[in-house]
């Protein structure tokens, strides 16, 4: 039965961008509707940066699955590095447009030009896209991606990681024409106990997610600085672990309570520690 | 899949790796503190010994008169050879008696000679008395000295002691003839033993005359140790009586009062008296007195 249990709870920490894997988390919630609230005011670009595993692209994808029924919106989440490509998808997306052969950035523009004025009072709204991991787009691309948004004709949601040099892209592309920029930031240890057991209770897990008490949460936090993508790692791992013993050695382990060992063998194989 | 056996032992590398700072701490703090126990207990170790030194020369000098007085009184043979023909007896127990309230150290001896020829004259006697007071291994220094040296300069007896503190190379030459003096005391007991008896008796009369005059301390319990190396343990303890009698703070004083108890056959009053003592003074060296009497190390 446990090991049924323990597996089911290791799935629930696959590393995956999935809106229905998303926690209402305080301090999260707050943010997103803030993000909600920029996307519907008529800004250019909308900035998303922190640090990898600060969760950037689940808000995309949670702004995409709760904003697609009603707006015209369109989530890249592996940037399209060919310019010809990029623009070639963005007018059948937005426009519904195929185009064959090369699309250059003009021939785009003009596509644009010709299809705007019909979406506008169609839907009374402006198509957004969402561009995650943007700090992989060339300079060049990113200086198109500007002059589309200047049009005012498309708007975009990108996503940044934060270390020095993307702050540079930032700066150089987007300083002048962001009109708002949210950081996002590691879970708190408070945040990231309600994190696991959300995340838990939400596939009904409930065992599992009473299994963790505050020391476990410390030594989690303590390990992983509360980055949500090491905190799944970390768990999807620690619950192989416990899978396993529950299969081939049940009596080695505590089904009340997890134990700091195992969090520390997880770590250890995740390489978050190292021995 | 999770190979979780070498997951384990991964895991308990980890484990010991992360308390082994923690476990180097604690040893070596464990190991600190033993040195340091160690040292405490062989300073005090060493302490002891040191104490019980002037009494073992004591002791070997009631049974040896010969040493007693190459070892204590080397001094009394200085002083009083030049002191007769030259000085007037009355200024000198006056600056004696000056020089022995204020239990004069070896630093105010070397201004006096700079200052005024004259007084190193007396000098000698000041020195004599404190040093028989203060420590009885620091006279055979002098020793051989006035061996080498003519036997009326006065002035030369009392600067080698001046210039151990301000010359170096005095102090030097005074190292040197203190190890010559340490061999030629032991090499020659009996020639210093006459002269110095002779000495001492005369030396002794003229004390007792100053002490009954101006009633020293520092002088009464000059007469009572010379009388107790003397033998003449009944004088010893009147006179170390005496002294107690007017300042009862002087160690040296109940020391020799306690010992010529004991040699008188009265030990219990004696260890009763050091107790006495101990409790007011806490001296160590009455209490190793008190031991040893209380062991019969001291008989």
């Amino acid at each position: 039965m446990y090991d049924n249990i323990f597996k089911s709870s290791k799935d629930v920490f696959t590393d995956s961008v999935d809106a229905k894997d998303y926690v209402q988390l305080d301090r999260v919630s707050a943010i997103y509707s803030s993000l909600k609230k920029s996307v519907k005011k008529p800004l250019k670009m909308i900035l998303l940066y922190g640090k990898p595993g600060t969760g950037k692209s689940m808000f995309l994808a949670k702004l995409y699955d709760d904003m697609s029924k009603s707006q015209n919106i369109h989530l890249y989440s592996t940037p399209i590095l060919d310019d010809s490509e990029f623009f070639k998808n963005l007018a059948k997306d937005i426009y519904g447009v195929k185009y064959n052969g090369e699309l250059n950035f003009t021939q785009f523009m003009k596509i644009v030009g010709q299809n705007s004025d019909e979406i506008s009072e169609e839907k009374k709204n402006i198509p957004i896209v969402l561009l995650d991991e943007a700090q992989l787009y060339s300079k060049e691309q990113m200086e198109k991606i500007r002059l589309v948004s200047d049009t005012r004709k498309i708007k975009f949601v990108i996503t940044l990681h934060k270390t020095e040099q993307e702050d540079i892209i930032a700066k150089e592309h987007f300083q002048t024409r962001i009109w708002e920029s949210i950081e996002l930031v590691n879970a708190s240890q408070s945040e990231l106990k309600i994190y696991i057991q959300k995340k838990l209770m939400k596939a009904n897990l409930f065992d599992t997610a009473n299994m963790f008490n505050n020391k476990n949460i410390s030594l989690i936090y303590k390990i992983t600085g509360g980055n949500y993508r090491d905190t799944n790692k970390l768990l999807f791992t620690l619950f192989e672990i416990y899978h396993w013993y529950a299969k081939n050695d049940p009596s080695k382990i505590s089904y009340a309570a997890i134990s700091n060992k195992a969090i520390e063998m997880a770590a250890l194989h995740t390489g978050l520690i190292n021995d | 899949m999770i190979d979780i056996r070498e997951l384990e032992r991964r895991w308990l590398r980890y484990k010991i790796k992360h308390y082994l700072p923690y476990v180097i701490l604690l040893f070596s703090v464990i190991l600190i503190a033993l040195i340091l126990s160690s040292i405490t207990l062989s300073s005090s170790k060493e302490e002891t010994p040191t104490k019980k030194q002037p009494e073992k020369v004591e002791k070997t000098n009631t049974t040896n008169p010969a040493l007693q007085i190459q070892q204590e009184k080397p001094n009394s043979t200085h002083v009083v050879q030049p002191k007769k023909p030259q000085t007037n007896h009355q200024v000198q127990t006056n600056k004696e008696n000056i020089a022995l309230q204020a239990q004069p150290p070896a630093k105010k001896q070397t201004n006096q000679p700079k200052e005024n020829p004259n007084d190193r004259v007396i000098e000698p006697s000041f020195d004599f008395l404190g040093k028989m007071k203060d420590n009885a291994v620091i006279p055979e220094v002098q020793i051989p000295k006035e061996d080498k040296q003519p036997p009326n300069s006065e002035i030369t007896e009392q600067t080698p002691d001046t210039m151990q503190t301000s010359s170096p190379k005095r102090s030097e030459h005074s190292t040197t003839n203190l190890q010559q003096s340490q061999i030629q005391a032991q090499k020659k007991p009996a020639k210093l033993e006459i002269r110095t008896k002779k000495i001492s008796k005369k030396e002794l009369q003229s004390v007792i005359d100053r002490f009954k005059k101006n009633n020293n301390p520092a002088l009464g319990v000059f007469i009572a140790k010379k009388y107790y190396e003397l033998g003449e343990y009944h004088k010893s303890y009147n006179y170390a009586l005496i002294t107690n009698q007017i300042n009862s703070s002087i160690e040296e004083s109940w020391i020799i009062f306690a010992k010529s108890l004991v040699k008188l056959g009265r030990k219990d009053q004696a260890i009763k008296t050091l107790q006495a003592y101990i409790k007011t003074s806490n001296s160590s060296k009455a209490q190793i007195l008190l031991d040893n009497i209380r062991t019969g190390k001291f008989k």
